[in-house]
Parts: structure tokens; C-alpha cells; sequence
């Protein structure tokens, strides 16, 4: 459903590879639960220059982008994570601490 | 004590679950009320206000409305995210760990400040620069003392003689120590070698300032991490499934190391 919302969104004309879940060390899904031995296999065969994290903004989905990162740097591929932060609609009073930190992490300069 | 209908609390979030489409049901553990679960409605659709502030580790104030079945959270504020450790994985693996211990040693509903302020106090340990290991064989232990399974390190659990300063066996299974003699065959007994029966009289005795001052070699550390492991998946009857990724990420770091 993940990957609809995004083909829907057109912004992404690349290829996409779904996990299968997320990691969760309490309710016992760790990598091994995912589909990230087929993400290896994807990449050691075809050439792919980035692999644009996509899991969602909350706990499992930032520490599935983390191991993914961990994972993925060494074989030299280049490693970006979707931005987070502020939806649009939302309100900056009702922000939480960590939401707040994420978008001005992310924060960019300005186009006129 | 009996909450009112509404009513304010702080609250370390646990865990959570899915409900229905948008809802979710959160465990949290709090210093007057204890663990308690409750739902948090709306907060998987992209609009909710609430979602950011109920993340599992979340430190918040929340505002609790008595529902039919359980309480609903009417409102809540981030009072510390500890943004260090959700940075981190190998922090956050440690602090999820923590939590999942809290879950499950905790009755529902049975008021407990110690046990909360140890949850708390150990999350912020685990921001700080102290090593990793002794805060979480800390923590077992006082959570393990604080749920009342402490277990016996002064005399055999066979002979009621107190230790002598040698190897003795480590038995989950019978609560505690045996001598030489009477823990070789004893059910589920494993050896303990007088570092390890050492530190983990530390672990038990000592406040966290004198503990964490300890330095393991390696092998001691993980043996006294495998005795209170086997010591906890006995009590709590499970094994303890944030422990798995722990020892994952450890064992990816060191590829080299047996």
C-alpha cells in the first residue's frame, strides 16, 4: 500500500523493492523477517546508483532505515532517506519534539 | 488507587499495537497507576496531532479519559523524547530491549514509582557515554529485586552453606546459587566462575554510581549477561524477543570475534 501511495504520488519513475514489514525488536521482527536478503541479491545483480529509503516516519520505520543504512554503505551505493517532517495540513503548536527536530534537520534553502 | 474520570499522568510509553483503521493501543507505564494500556484513537492517520507525541520511549504528559473497556488518551504533551537514543541503533535496540523487559516483568495497574523511576533513570543511561552493558545488567537486576524474583548469591540453594570464593553453578531454575558440590547435576545449573559470582553481587548490592565504574573483560561480561539472561527468560516463563536484535547488531559489528 506503501508503494501505491507513492507510484500515485508521480514523483518516482525507478524501481521499488518492498520489505515486507518493518523491524520491531519487541513484537520479535527483526531483518531476518524482512525481505532484505533479496534487497542484497538486487543489488549485487543490477545496476542501481541509490536506493532511496522509504519506511515510515516512526519508530520501526527509522530504525529499519537505520539497519538498512548500516547495511548498505559499505557497498558503496549511494543511501538517501525520504524527508521527514511537518505534513502538509499539519500545525507547528501541535508538533512533537522529535517531528520538529526532523524538519529542521531537513530544512532547505529557499527557491525564489 | 482509583484514578478519577479524567486525569493527568506522566507516562514512558512501552508499546504499542494496531487497532481498527486509525486507532492504536498504547502500554504505558506510569508512577502512580502503574502499567496500563490505552487507546489512542485516530493517531495512524496522517493528521493526527497526538501520533509524534506517542512514540514508544516517549517521556509525555498525558490526559486520560475512563473509557468502558480502557482508557482513552484525551490529550498528551512530549515532556522528553530522548532524541539520542532513537538516533542510535544501537542505543535504540538497548532502550527497546529495556522497555519490552518493563512490559513484562510490570503487573496491570498496580501503582509502582520505583520501578518507573529505574525505567526512566536507565533510558537516560543509556544516552550517556556509560557503558551500555552495565547499565542494562543494572537495570535487570534492580528490575529483577524491585518484581521480586532477586536472586539468592550468598549461600548454596542445597547446603544453605555460604559460597566459598571459587567456582560455584548458577541454577535460574532453583532461584539462585549452589556450592561446588551440589550444583554439579543440578537441574538447569551452570558454572559460575568467582568474577561473575563477584560482579553480579556488585549488580545486586552496589548503587548504579559504584557499578558503573566496572570494567569487564569480554568474557566476563558476557558470561554474567548470559547467567541474568537464563535468569529472566525462566521468571518471565518467554524468551525476551528485543534481546535477539541486540545481540544481532553486536554480532555484526565484530565479524571476527567468536
Amino acid at each position: 500500500m506503501d508503494t501505491l501511495a507513492v507510484e500515485r504520488s508521480g514523483s518516482y519513475q525507478g524501481l521499488y523493492h518492498v520489505l515486507h514489514g518493518a523491524i520491531s525488536p519487541m513484537d520479535g521482527i527483526g531483518p531476518e523477517e524482512l525481505k532484505i536478503e533479496e534487497l542484497l541479491a538486487r543489488l549485487r545483480g543490477d545496476e542501481v546508483s541509490e536506493v532511496i529509503l522509504a519506511t515510515n516516519p516512526n519508530l520501526e520505520g527509522e530504525a529499519t532505515a537505520m539497519y538498512l543504512t548500516r547495511l548498505l554503505r559499505p557497498l558503496g551505493v549511494k543511501v538517501t532517506r525520504l524527508a521527514r517532517g511537518l505534513p502538509m495540513g499539519g500545525d507547528l503548536e501541535y508538533a512533537d519534539d522529535v517531528t520538529l527536530t526532523r524538519a529542521m534537520e531537513g530544512r532547505q534553502e529557499v527557491q525564489e | 488507587m482509583t484514578p478519577p474520570r479524567l486525569y493527568k499522568t506522566e507516562a514512558i510509553v512501552l508499546r504499542q499495537r494496531k487497532l481498527g483503521e486509525a486507532d492504536r493501543i498504547l502500554t504505558l507505564h506510569t508512577p502512580a497507576y502503574g502499567k496500563l494500556d490505552a487507546k489512542a484513537k485516530g493517531v495512524r492517520k496522517t493528521t493526527s496531532r497526538m501520533s509524534g507525541h506517542l512514540q514508544p520511549l516517549n517521556r509525555c504528559m498525558v490526559q486520560l479519559a475512563r473509557g468502558r473497556t480502557m482508557e482513552v488518551i484525551a490529550g498528551c504533551d512530549t515532556l522528553e523524547s530522548f532524541q539520542r537514543l532513537r538516533d542510535d541503533l544501537d542505543r535504540l535496540s538497548r532502550a527497546l530491549y529495556v522497555a519490552e523487559l518493563a512490559d513484562r516483568f510490570l503487573p496491570e495497574r498496580v501503582e509502582n514509582a520505583a520501578t518507573y523511576r529505574l525505567l526512566l533513570e536507565t533510558l537516560r543511561r543509556l544516552q550517556s557515554d556509560a557503558d551500555q552493558d552495565i547499565v542494562l545488567r543494572y537495570y535487570e537486576m534492580r528490575l529483577l529485586d524491585l518484581s521480586g524474583f532477586r536472586p539468592e548469591l550468598a549461600r548454596c540453594l542445597g547446603c544453605d552453606q555460604p559460597l566459598q570464593p571459587q567456582q560455584n553453578f548458577f541454577a535460574p531454575a532453583a532461584g539462585g546459587t549452589y556450592c561446588s558440590s551440589c550444583g554439579a547435576g543440578a537441574a538447569g545449573a551452570r558454572t559460575l566462575s568467582l568474577n561473575g559470582l563477584k560482579v553480579l553481587r556488585l549488580l545486586q548490592r552496589a548503587s548504579y554510581k559504584e557499578t558503573v565504574r566496572l570494567s569487564m573483560p569480554p568474557a566476563l561480561a558476557l558470561e554474567v549477561e548470559r547467567h541474568l539472561r537464563s535468569y529472566i527468560v525462566y521468571m518471565l516463563e518467554r524468551d525476551v524477543n528485543a534481546a535477539a536484535f541486540v545481540e544481532r547488531l553486536r554480532r555484526e559489528q565484530q565479524p571476527l570475534e567468536v
